[in-house]
């Protein structure tokens, strides 16, 4: 960990306490709609409070759901294969199906297996290789080796491992995750845009039935902006390296500008927006300016020309995440600085010098936000050794 | 009104889990039905079904409290 090339993500310990720890992870769990707004939905004060507490145990348990399928997958497959009649079963017929042309492709192949077949002597596990989709040919990394498509470490499990049945329960477990993260994620940005900024600074003062259109229209909106997000997507090895970049432009200036507003009563307005403008500013120059090692100029950065080369794309996002949030930080304190203060009278409730204190002692343990924090952070720490 | 979560969460477990169940005891033995040598049909239907009697166990338990 002293050093960057010890580790495959390539990042030195400050870049990953820093950038992942501190700014990515408190952006996550303090600004991130989609989280805030379950504890928005609470019944009382106390009940808001334990939201995201409660909602940090399943979280931990994300690593087992999202890291173990990918290394079973690897290994799993390195037995003989067993020939198989069932469409699917055999790995070539899966990787047909599964890579992009289900369907009449996927029958075709398990007939004549032969193309697919030597695309899965040449993959680890049982996962794929990624496919270019301009060539129709494995992608290689620029050492040669075959760049393997993780995304699909978890269908091709359930289509080897699942009979009948229980594939469409499984299936069926995943839209359903999709859909239901898909729909918060659309009703945060209609609301986001028809009530805090149409509503507020563009068109104050109209009726209802205004703002219901427009929310239908940011609807329809939000949804394009998904789809070309997905085809964005595409161009990454995991889904998760691209939301961490989205994290590091959009959450990591916004957890600076929240902190500084909730903990600092000087902060202003104006010394807010111009942070927030000038965080996201810096992410976009710091994401220009750089490139992981092996990438080409584009989505993935140095679109300004590269000043610096990062071993991943993952060490990249984290420094981008530190400029984001270091730039809103001191902006935001200089222009606070510069424009007038509010009085106190008007921060109360808003900051936390000004607000009384939530007194929650004659309430059970359990149901103490702080003794619920100790549980989750003991666990976080338990964890955390367990998987040195 | 106010519905109690249970109810729907049960209702929906309890319902999958003993289709589950059913298929997987119906089709026990028949080539393809257990990929990793277990007859997680029926093993899984049953867990889901548990968790959907336990879940409904709950929704009807809490109504004579109030």
């Amino acid at each position: 960990m002293g050093n960057a090339a010890s580790n495959p993500i390539g990042v030195e310990w400050f870049g990953l306490v820093m950038g992942l720890g501190f700014v990515l992870s408190f952006g996550y769990w303090c600004t991130d709609f989609l989280v805030v707004q379950r504890a928005m939905a609470a019944n009382s004060m106390s009940a808001a409070r334990r939201t995201p507490l409660i909602a940090a145990v399943p979280k931990m348990l994300m690593p087992f759901l999202v890291i173990l399928p990918g290394m079973l997958a690897l290994v799993v497959g390195q037995e003989a294969p067993k020939p198989r009649r069932d469409v699917a079963a055999t790995p070539a017929a899966a990787v047909a199906t599964l890579a992009g042309n289900p369907g009449g492709a996927a029958v075709q192949a398990t007939a004549t297996p032969r193309a697919p077949q030597a695309i899965v002597e040449r993959s680890r596990g049982i996962i794929p290789p990624k496919i270019d989709p301009a060539t129709g040919e494995p992608l290689r990394d620029n050492r040669g080796r075959l760049v393997l498509d993780y995304d699909l470490a978890t269908p091709m499990m359930l289509v080897k491992f699942f009979p009948a049945g229980l594939l469409g329960l499984g299936l069926t477990a995943l839209l359903a995750s999709f859909m239901s993260g898909m729909a918060g994620n659309v009703t945060a940005f209609n609301t986001v845009w028809t009530y805090d900024i149409y509503q507020s600074y563009i068109r104050p003062g109209q009726s209802d039935g205004h703002y219901l259109r427009m929310g239908r229209i940011a609807t329809v909106f939000g949804i394009a902006i998904s789809l070309a997000a997905a085809y964005a997507a595409a161009s990454f090895n995991n889904i998760m390296e691209l939301l961490q970049l989205v994290f590091a432009f959009v959450n990591a200036p916004l957890f600076a500008t929240f902190a500084l507003g909730m903990f600092w009563k000087r902060a202003t307005g104006h010394g807010a927006f111009t942070g927030l403008l000038s965080g996201t500013l810096a992410a976009a120059v710091h994401h220009g300016l750089t490139l992981p090692a092996g990438a080409h100029a584009g989505i993935k950065g140095g679109y300004f020309g590269v000043l610096q080369t990062f071993p991943s794309e993952l060490a990249q996002t984290f420094w981008t995440a530190i400029a984001a949030f270091t730039t809103c930080f001191v902006v935001t304190i200089a222009v606070s600085l510069l424009t007038k203060p509010r009085p106190d009278e008007e921060m109360k409730g808003l900051v936390y010098a000004l607000t009384p204190i939530q007194k929650d002692a004659d309430e059970p343990w359990h149901r103490r936000p702080a003794a619920l924090g100790a549980v989750v952070l003991v666990a976080a720490v338990a964890l955390n050794f367990l998987f040195w | 009104m106010r519905l109690d979560i249970r109810w729907p969460i049960g209702l929906m477990f309890a319902i999958l889990g003993a289709l589950l169940a059913v298929y997987g005891g119906v089709t026990l033995g028949r080539p393809g039905t257990a990929p990793a040598g277990v007859p997680i049909n029926l093993y899984w239907g049953l867990v889901m079904l548990a968790f959907g009697l336990l879940m409904l166990a709950g929704a009807t338990g809490k109504k004579k409290e109030d």
